[in-house]
């Protein structure tokens, strides 16, 4: 090796680095993961561990306490939030914003970026790891895992296949708000099946433990429960865990463009078939108000900006697409009305000029069923008072 | 403004275009293009909105893959040689931001780690104007200020060439004009320069060489005062309107091949001689060609003539295309 090629390659190590001190740094300025990803899983370790019924062993739980079984979900739920929702939504957002095609410009690839986001979140989710098993077996009197070497197992394969997954969402996913709908989408029944919400074990269903074991979290959770037990996890959790990783990593690499052009060009069909259920509801729960007379689109949206709270943005010639892209210019007929920080809540009115008359069909979107009482509720009544 | 001191046409260009074409689904972005820059030059590719050139130097960076044609930069081709290439070139994107919470000098000093060469990143921050502004995050920047730092961090590497998109769009006129000033010193620095730009007047002011391009196809390339020239052989000369008898007499010239009404003027387009010809031919009447101006065609005017003449050329064929069928027997 030349002393030149030693020198590029110090220089590349060192760009990689700092690229991974610059996006901790973004991390802390705009902490939402952080919160998420730590201060979730810390609350929930503290409330667990302080209520005494719940450290007892019961014989319901196969003679183990409620709180030691909830241990394994404590950690899948920190490999959850950063795998599932902070890295897609960043990697998205920042192809979003050009970023990534920034990053191509220049000698370093967008991979390098990739991997630093990566890093990151990896590094958080060992961090949330070593909170649980350290604040939890110091304080709470956890049991911590027996079997060391099972457990470092399937916490390196449980993070393979939820990480993996977390890319391909960035992969297919074209905005910020686009990611966080699949990421919540997944998020929830993965979180059900880690045992979030109650251990599946008091179902006691041969069917639910069926899914639950060809599922990542819930393959994660038996190794990972076994190897808190004692034992070495079972081939078949451990099977699981790393086809999910091999397929979703494969997915995710030939699927991953780093400019949303291309991601558009590419992805029309797969988008549209995964935004296929959301467009289903989003149909079913249109609501339509009926006009007299024929008004035009701005003075629909005059008298939305003036109806709606000022958090809420108008903006004609604008309609949602079934695509993951969100959303995208159209007709004037079609006015768009996003609602909250994010804009992810939206509702679209669109104005159908028949014969019989003008209507309005006000249609909720993002996550249809929370926009239908939210945004397009509001979208609806300010309609309904001021044109009927 | 513009250098005398262009470098000889013999010169090896720096970045070939050949038979360029790219097409997204059924639509033809760019069509057949060919052109070359030469070293130390400010080239523009100049057109309207979605006439292709944002693709055009989308291939020169390598961010798209043409579906025909070749394209050289620095003797290299931009998707194998992705990584030297970058060392050497510069690019400015359209719709590139920033993390929303990264600071001037955070992200200076990041992409200078990116190259092996990297400028000095205070000189250059400061010859940009940001000295002041190296803690400020960077959704605290203004239009201008976040343009001069994509400008900084299209220029950190020291590149040979730089690409420079849709430069000052969205910016007011003191803030384009800071932004010229600034590009014609990165060229005095031995720096060639591609310029994308919808405004004729940028184009005018900053181009030694300027390709048009309208719907994909490249329709000029020349000298921005030889394109402007294009338009002279094509006359106006504008006055105040003589009169039914005396517009119909203009029209009947044959130097004159049209009459158009603005407001109370009328602009008289033609070729020849057209002043002395409209006012001999109303003196014969009698008449008193008052206010006359001649009116000299810039680029903007070449721009508009040869854009909208190949549109006409379209509607035209389309509309005659029944009628230039045989009739049937």
């Amino acid at each position: 090796m030349t002393a030149a090629t030693i020198r590029h390659r110090r220089r590349r190590a060192r760009a990689l680095w700092l690229l991974v001190a610059t996006e901790a740094k973004q991390a802390w300025r705009l902490p939402t993961g952080l919160i998420f990803g730590l201060a979730l899983p810390a609350l929930l370790l503290v409330i667990f561990g302080s209520i005494p019924a719940l450290t007892h062993p019961k014989q319901q739980f196969g003679g183990i306490s409620f709180f030691s079984l909830y241990a394994p979900t404590l950690i899948l739920l920190v490999l959850l939030v950063p795998g599932l929702l902070s890295l897609p939504m960043q990697l998205a957002g920042y192809r979003e914003q050009g970023v990534l095609r920034r990053m191509w410009t220049t000698p370093v690839a967008p991979s390098f970026l990739l991997a630093a986001q990566l890093a990151l979140n990896l590094a958080l989710a060992a961090a949330g790891i070593g909170l649980v098993l350290g604040v939890g077996g110091g304080a709470f009197g956890l049991v911590l895992p027996a079997d060391v070497g099972g457990f470092a197992l399937s916490v390196v394969l449980s993070a393979g296949a939820l990480f993996a997954l977390g890319l391909c969402v960035a992969a297919v996913a074209g905005t910020t708000q686009v990611a966080t709908g699949i990421g919540l989408a997944l998020f929830y029944p993965l979180a059900f099946f880690a045992g979030v919400y109650f251990p599946l074990t008091v179902i006691g269903s041969n069917l639910v433990n069926q899914i639950s074991e060809a599922l990542p979290s819930g393959a994660a959770f038996d190794a990972l429960h076994a190897s808190f037990l004692g034992h070495f996890p079972s081939g078949q959790a451990l099977g699981v865990l790393a086809g999910y990783t091999v397929v979703f990593a494969a997915a995710a690499v030939r699927w991953f463009r780093w400019d949303v052009e291309q991601l558009r060009q590419r992805h029309d069909l797969t988008a549209r078939v995964a935004t296929a259920p959301g467009a289903f509801i989003s149909r079913a729960l249109t609501r339509t108000v009926s006009v007299s007379g024929s008004p035009t689109a701005d003075e629909i949206a005059q008298m939305l900006r003036g109806g709606v709270p000022p958090r809420y943005e108008v903006q004609p010639g604008r309609k949602m697409t079934r695509t993951l892209l969100g959303d995208e210019p159209a007709g004037p007929d079609y006015i768009m009305v996003k609602g909250g920080l994010t804009g992810f809540w939206r509702a679209e009115v669109h104005i159908v000029r028949g014969t019989g008359g003008t209507t309005l069909q006000v249609k909720p979107g993002g996550d249809p069923v929370y926009s239908r009482i939210g945004v397009a509720r509001k979208v609806g009544r300010v309609l309904q008072r001021a044109l009927s | 403004m513009r250098s005398a001191a262009i470098p000889a046409a013999g010169a090896p260009p720096v970045i070939t275009v050949e038979h360029l074409r790219k097409a997204y689904g059924a639509t033809v972005a760019v069509d057949d293009v060919s052109f070359s820059v030469r070293r130390g030059e400010i080239f523009g590719i100049l057109g309207r909105n979605g006439a292709g050139k944002t693709t055009t130097v989308e291939c020169i960076s390598g961010l798209r893959i043409p579906d025909a044609g070749e394209v050289r930069v620095l003797g290299l081709q931009p998707r194998q040689d992705r990584e030297e290439l970058h060392e050497r070139l510069g690019v400015q994107l359209q719709q590139s931001a920033l993390p929303p919470k990264l600071r001037v000098g955070e992200a200076v000093q990041l992409y200078a780690s990116f190259y092996d060469r990297p400028a000095d990143t205070a000189r250059l921050l400061e010859k940009l104007g940001l000295e002041a502004k190296r803690g400020s995050y960077w959704r605290a920047l203004s239009g201008g200020q976040k343009q001069r730092l994509s400008i900084a961090l299209a220029l950190i590497g020291q590149p040979e060439v730089a690409v420079l998109d849709e430069l000052t769009t969205g910016l007011d006129p003191e803030a384009r004009r800071e932004t010229w000033d600034l590009i014609a010193g990165v060229r005095d620095t031995g720096v060639t320069i591609v310029l994308v730009t919808h405004f004729m007047d940028e184009a005018e002011r900053l181009c030694d060489r300027v390709a048009l391009i309208n719907e994909g196809k490249l329709i000029a390339l020349a000298e921005p005062a030889q394109l402007a020239g294009q338009a002279a052989t094509v006359k106006c000369v504008r006055l105040r309107a003589p009169g039914q008898q005396g517009e119909q007499i203009l029209r009947a010239l044959p130097e004159v091949s049209a009459v158009e009404h603005h407001g109370g003027d009328i602009v008289v387009t033609g070729s020849g001689n057209l002043v002395t010809v409209i006012v001999l031919a109303l003196d014969r009447a009698s008449l008193v060609a008052e206010d006359v101006r001649t009116e000299t065609s810039n680029l903007e005017d070449t721009f508009l003539a040869l854009t909208a003449r190949t549109g006409d050329n379209r509607a035209g064929a389309r509309a005659g295309g029944p009628a230039a069928e045989p009739a049937g027997p």
